[in-house]
């Protein structure tokens, strides 16, 4: 974990969740290839900008602070995690223990106050990660006043309903890994943008989960509405997509 | 005055409310209360908040340094900290309460709950509880008065020794019957009735 401050030098890395600031989550690769470094970075900049924050440093300076923090670690794969504070910069690591595993949802009645945006101050969403196994477990994010799910804590969804995939659209953040894929599962699949609500989720064969740090997990089950998965095939098609895509990427 | 510890939790001005039908009510960050204002707490509440006790080591040491000498009321993760710092447990419970009505079993003749009919109906916003099985650990003078008689939790206790008060719901929340009454039961139990504090040690 290490932090610079605006003027470059070293200072402590913030509490995250409840600060000020916007963050992405990077995936390291054995062999130390990031697949979309850019872009990345670049939605932490876009995030910056959207939620107004006072300083938004060049995304030179992002690359920088990144490479800087490779060349001191030992960490040969896992997720890199980059915040833009007011402040400072800051990048933690930690392993990916959840990438394919399948998952269980719990529901968490939520409304995210700006969802094109990701930010380090929505501390009731991802200050919540860690009342969860987050290797087997999420938080299914169900708006508490329409009840729609439209996103777990840390991915985008997808719906499969008979061979079509219902895949929302308004009021999340839309993930680089669902972005991705999304011309890879266009050639295959008949896409839907539509938003399920949680009456609806009956009616799914599959629910996956598309980010990050999971890739493409299914989701085992939402005990709280009695939801359990009744098919494997489609989710098992789309993460081998998801690996072709990222495998296959410029890093 | 009445010192609140916030977690940034979305339930903290809901319990400011509360409270302050009782006394002044002061709010602060976990990482900006100060020791004057420590000092002037006749009670000390510890916040709801997202995660778990281990996300808050300030408080955990805040915890650590007036317990005994401060009466102190925890509510949802501030319960779970108190117990957690006091020996106990916390684990994942089996099933995740969030915004859920219960009917929960009470000690009718404890402080907490003077007043008040078993069974009490309460509001549960909660992932995570103190495991029952670490309940050797805890110190004597604590005693569990109230849990979930279907899933065994523990959602209640007091210290009257150390004037020390948990509850794992949340009286704040309209869907808790005689909040206010609780709460009026735990602040008599701090303070005496010319608003001097009572000495806990």
């Amino acid at each position: 974990m290490h932090a610079w401050t605006i003027a470059g030098e070293p200072t402590k890395h913030l509490e995250p969740w409840g600060e000020p600031g916007a963050f992405s989550t990077l995936r390291l690769f054995p062999n130390r290839t990031i697949p979309f470094r850019a872009v990345y970075l670049q939605r932490i900049l876009d995030s910056a900008k959207i939620l107004r924050q006072p300083w938004t440093p060049e995304l030179s300076l992002l690359e920088k602070r990144l490479d800087e923090y490779l060349s001191e670690s030992s960490i040969e794969e896992g997720l890199v995690r980059v915040c833009l504070f007011e402040n400072s910069i800051g990048i933690s690591d930690r392993p990916a223990i959840s990438d394919g595993k399948s998952v269980e949802g719990w529901l968490l009645q939520y409304r995210r106050p700006v969802p094109t945006a990701k930010s380090t101050q929505e501390k009731e969403l991802y200050g919540r990660l860690s009342e969860l196994d987050l290797a087997s477990e999420d938080w299914i994010i169900i708006d508490p006043k329409d009840h729609e799910i439209r996103e777990s804590a840390t991915c985008n969804l997808i719906f499969v309903k008979e061979g079509s995939l219902v895949i929302p659209e308004k009021r999340i953040l839309q993930g680089i890994v669902l972005r991705h894929l999304l011309p890879a599962l266009s050639n295959n699949y008949q896409i839907i943008r539509a938003t399920p609500k949680d009456q609806d989720l009956a009616q799914y064969d599959e629910i996956l989960l598309c980010g990050t740090g999971r890739g493409v997990a299914h989701l085992s089950a939402i005990p709280e509405l009695n939801w359990v998965t009744n098919s494997e095939g489609t989710g098992k098609n789309i993460r081998s997509i998801y690996e072709q895509v990222f495998k296959s990427s410029d890093a | 005055m009445i010192l609140v510890i916030d977690h940034q939790d979305s339930f903290t001005r809901n319990l400011e409310h509360l409270l302050f039908n009782f006394d002044e009510t002061l709010v602060v960050d976990r990482k900006n209360v100060t020791s004057a204002q420590i000092e002037n707490a006749k009670l000390i509440v510890l916040s709801p908040g997202p995660g778990r006790p281990d996300d808050y080591p300030e408080t955990l040491t805040l915890y650590r340094t007036f317990k005994g000498l401060k009466p102190v009321l925890g509510i949802c993760l501030g319960f779970q900290l108190m117990l957690q710092e006091e020996g106990g447990r916390i684990i994942r419970q089996s099933q995740v309460l969030h915004g859920v009505e219960t009917d929960i079993e009470i000690i009718p003749n404890t402080q907490t709950y003077k007043q008040i009919e078993n069974p009490l109906r309460v509001a549960r916003y909660h992932s995570l509880q103190v495991d029952d099985n670490s309940f050797s650990l805890l110190k004597n003078s604590i005693s569990i008065t109230g849990h979930d008689p279907i899933r065994q939790v523990p959602l209640s206790f007091e210290d009257l020794d150390r004037k020390l008060f948990g509850l794992q719901y949340h009286p704040e929340s309209f869907l808790t019957n005689k909040g206010i009454r609780i709460i009026q039961n735990i602040h008599h139990a701090c303070v005496d009735n010319s608003g001097r504090t009572d000495q806990t040690s």
